[in-house]
């Protein structure tokens, strides 16, 4: 198992390593300047040399590449003369855009992808799982049927329409709750209850209808094995058999999805959702770091939605072993 | 200067007409006039962060707009009469000019403190404006280093070096020699870079957060891309303060939601929306239904811009005048606005020069009809000798945009011309259009005056020198290098009579019009709302923006 685990976590720094590589190429080719940017309207070519100085893009790609690698590890120094700053590490660099740590402005933006993805997820688990558990028991049935349709209408609909709609009923017109925005748990735990409900409802409803076909259709295939026959043969409890035989083993291919998506979601993917309700998070950073050209951020956001990605992919696979006896680490 | 765009443009439309339908009405405001009350927070909701808050990096509408708060620059403006009036702010007067307006003196006033209570001095003022030379100081306008004598070399106050060409023979005394006359200087000195930075307190790239006051208000907290709090600089003196008022206790700058939801919250007018407003415009999609609605009117602010929506036609490519001038009665304004959100947007425009900004002529070369003329287009087309053309446009890739390219496409499409569009990304749009190596035969573009002369329009737009002196950054979009108007540029920036100037500014932007090199197409209104319980804002028609600096919250 350590072993397992050790194999897993270096398989997973390398997947980060090329992710570095392929981002800074990527950046490279793009045929913005961030220089040009940072320059503004009217921006002379002496003036965008210097500035190109001062950003450190007049520098190769070799060794700027090097010195983030560094950086990562030992800390880098930026600026020059009486301005000269100190970037402690693990130093992901400092914003062309907004000259701050890249690595503060992620670890400041992280509780809120945190709190949402997170708390979103345990929903659209639970309830999705449930739906879909039911639709399979009472296959062809009016609950089934309930089921698959309400989940059709959550995968038709889209985030931003959703969003805008509960935020204009419950905030604007029935003024139930709060104008929205993020409220860090530690400042007032209600209050990041309340601004966290309808971007959590706006995922689930989203996220439900797949995780409840998902279900279904793996419960069906499972109900079809010998098995399951046997089990209620055996004169177990109809319970039991959906339960402990039926959904341990249904949930394997609906846990791989779920690692990938709580991943996803907490590394920043949630970036519609973020803008209808004004939480800033990773996703929203990303987006924007992008349109700027802002090459920090944009590998800082990069390697840290990577980095859940990877992590909840070695986390699942774990869980498998828990779930599944079928699965055995090796 | 620019207001920044939307960057994410959600396709809100949708959304839009859904909600619109059911758009609910109970308003039961009473904005307008009356004493204003004390106390209190106003939310301000941004969709995006300010460019900079850093008085010499700043170069957008919010960001100036917001720096009025916090610091106070050489001159202003008074904005509460009928006209834009200049005034002195740090100094005492609007400056005085001597030998020929290459030296400016201005007199600092007496009791201007900053917020820890030390007084501004002359030589804050220096250093502030030697900043914008630093690279690591970009982003503001480049006045300074156009202007100042010494200018192109020197490299900022982080070298240990100081700016010769500015001198302070006394604390309340600075004066400026520029290279040339500048007779319009002390309206730039009403930008916000022309502001004093106390050297112990300068943070250098970081000063964005960190920005010291000599304003009403002082930065308590900004954590970037999400919230600024400013609260009251109790140094503050209203008595020293010819523009400014202290009236809330605390400005809170939401930022980061998207536009249309804020356009839906501040409508909605539910809990503190009531005491928010917005600095960036309503969304192009909720315009219509806003500006329509007559329970918004008391809090719509519909403030003209002193600004300039144009189609540039690149004269190096397209060199047929004819075919220039056929393009000019061909386009359809009507449909063109109706993708900027229809009549709310502005008014039909015929001149480079908008209305508000000295040197202003009214007159129109083209069609008198919005519509175009597409008898006298065809004709035009003919004496041409009916050449059968591709063009290609350039547009950013936002939804406004890509139906204003379409409306271009329809319209000349009817003269046999031929459009082919290509978005671009918003945010690398200028860099991309401004690059001297496009290949785009018609662009579109928008300019705002960074002071309202013409000074900041026709030079900047149309000086084709600029087209080798700037390859990356020329605003110059048709590439018209006429000798003529060069020469004209010139000669109207060493007249000394702002009068003289202004008349030959409104001629100049004729004789560009018979080049044919742009179409104006609308003199732009830009659209905000405000709370209920918000009152005193200003429309601030210098920068587009709804002023705050009389802003107060009912009670």
């Amino acid at each position: 198992m350590v072993r397992y685990l050790i194999r897993r976590l270096l398989a997973a720094a390398a997947i980060l390593l090329v992710i570095t590589v392929i981002t800074f190429v990527i950046f490279f080719a793009l045929p913005s300047d961030p220089a040009l940017l940072a320059c503004g309207k009217t921006c002379s070519p002496s003036r965008l040399t210097e500035i190109k100085h001062s950003l450190g893009l007049d520098k190769s790609f070799l060794t700027q590449f090097w010195e983030f690698f560094k950086g990562l590890f030992v800390g880098r120094d930026y600026g020059d003369q009486s301005l000269r700053v100190h970037c402690g590490a693990p130093c992901l660099g400092i914003s062309f855009q907004t000259d701050t740590p890249v690595l503060s402005t992620l670890l400041g933006d992280f509780p809120a992808d945190l709190s949402l993805g997170l708390g979103a997820a345990v929903f659209f688990l639970i309830l999705g799982v449930g739906l879909g558990t039911l639709a399979a028991v009472r296959r062809g049935k009016a609950a089934d049927k309930a089921a698959v349709g309400l989940a059709l209408l959550g995968v038709s609909v889209q985030i931003y329409f959703v969003g805008l709609l509960l935020l204009y009923l419950f905030v604007d017109k029935w003024q139930i709750l709060p104008a929205s925005g993020y409220t860090p748990i530690t400042q007032d735990p209600s209050a990041w209850f309340e601004g966290l409900i309808l971007p959590w409802a706006t995922l689930v409803i989203v996220y439900l209808a797949l995780y409840t076909r998902l279900t279904r259709s793996s419960m069906l295939e499972v109900f079809a094995e010998d098995y399951m026959r046997t089990a209620r043969a055996k004169g177990l409890s109809s319970g039991k058999v959906v339960l402990k035989h039926g959904l341990r083993a249904a949930i394997t291919p609906i846990l791989t999805i779920f690692g990938m998506d709580v991943g996803s979601l907490i590394g920043g993917s949630a970036v519609i959702t973020e803008s209808v309700f004004g939480i800033n998070g990773i996703g929203k950073l990303a987006v924007d770091s992008v349109q700027n050209s802002d090459l920090p951020v944009i590998l800082g956001t990069t390697l840290f939605a990577a980095t859940f990605v990877v992590l909840a992919n070695v986390v699942v696979d774990v869980v498998y072993g828990l779930v599944d006896p079928r699965v055995r680490l090796a | 200067m620019t207001r920044r765009r939307r960057s994410i443009a959600l396709a809100a439309t949708a959304v839009a007409i859904a909600l619109g339908a059911t758009a609910c009405g109970g308003s039961s405001s009473t904005t307008g006039s009356g004493s204003p009350t004390k106390g209190g927070t106003l939310t301000v909701l941004d969709h995006a962060d300010f460019d900079h808050l850093d008085p010499q990096r700043t170069y957008t509408t919010e960001g100036s707009s917001m720096d009025q708060e916090i610091v106070r620059t050489l001159t202003g403006w008074d904005e509460t009469g009928s006209q834009p009036k200049l005034v002195g702010d740090l100094a005492t007067d609007t400056g005085t000019p001597s030998e020929g307006d290459t030296v400016w003196t201005f007199h600092l006033r007496k009791g201007v403190v900053w917020q820890d209570g030390t007084p501004v001095t002359a030589q804050d003022v220096k250093y502030g404006v030697e900043r914008t030379f630093s690279p690591d100081i970009n982003g503001g306008p480049p006045y300074a280093s156009q202007w100042l004598v010494g200018g192109s070399s020197y490299k900022g106050p982080y070298s240990g070096k100081e700016l010769a060409s500015i001198q302070t023979p006394d604390a309340s005394t600075i004066v400026f020699h520029l290279g040339q006359p500048v007779a319009d200087f002390n309206e730039t000195t009403a930008m916000p870079g022309w502001s004093g930075v106390p050297k112990a307190h300068d943070t250098g790239a970081t000063y964005d957060t960190h920005v010291w006051s000599d304003g009403p208000y002082m930065i308590k907290s900004y954590t970037k891309n999400k919230e600024v709090v400013l609260v009251k600089n109790t140094h503050w003196k209203q008595s020293t303060d010819p523009i400014r008022q202290q009236n809330v206790n605390e400005i809170d700058v939401k930022l980061g939601q998207d536009q249309s939801a804020i356009d839906q919250q501040i409508k909605s007018d539910a809990g503190t929306a009531q005491t928010s407003i917005m600095q960036w415009p309503i969304a192009g999609s909720d315009l219509t239904t806003i500006s329509s609605d007559p329970s918004l009117k008391s809090r719509l602010y519909k403030i003209p811009a002193p600004g300039i929506n144009y189609l540039a036609i690149n004269t190096t490519r397209v060199k047929d005048l004819k075919v220039r001038q056929a393009i000019e009665d061909a386009i359809d304004k009507t449909t063109v606005r109706g993708a900027f959100g229809g009549s709310a947007y502005g008014d039909y425009a015929s001149t480079m020069i908008s209305p508000g900004i000295g040197g202003y002529q009214k007159f129109n070369l083209y069609s008198t009809n919005p519509a175009g003329d597409l008898t006298k287009a065809k004709a035009l087309m003919k004496q041409a000798g009916n050449p059968k053309l591709t063009m290609s446009l350039a547009v950013e890739n936002t939804p406004t945009l890509e139906h204003f390219g379409d409306a271009v496409k329809t319209s000349l499409g009817k003269i046999g011309i031929t459009v082919n569009i290509t978005p671009i990304d918003a945010a690398n749009y200028f860099s991309n259009i401004d690059n001297v190596k496009n290949q785009y035969d018609l662009t579109w573009g928008d300019w705002i005056a960074d002071w309202p002369n013409a000074s900041t329009v026709l030079p900047v737009l149309f000086d084709g020198r600029q087209i080798a002196k700037l390859p990356q950054s020329n605003q110059d979009l048709a590439y018209l290098n006429d000798p003529a108007v060069n020469a004209q540029i010139d000669k109207i920036a060493k007249m000394t009579d702002v009068k003289q100037a202004n008349a030959a500014y409104g001629a100049l932007d004729e004789q560009i019009m018979k080049d044919a090199a742009v179409v104006p197409l609308m003199y732009m209104n830009f659209s905000e709302l405000a709370g209920s319980k918000v009152g005193g804002v200003i429309p601030d028609t210098i920068l587009a923006e709804p002023s705050l600096v009389h802003v107060y919250v009912k009670s």
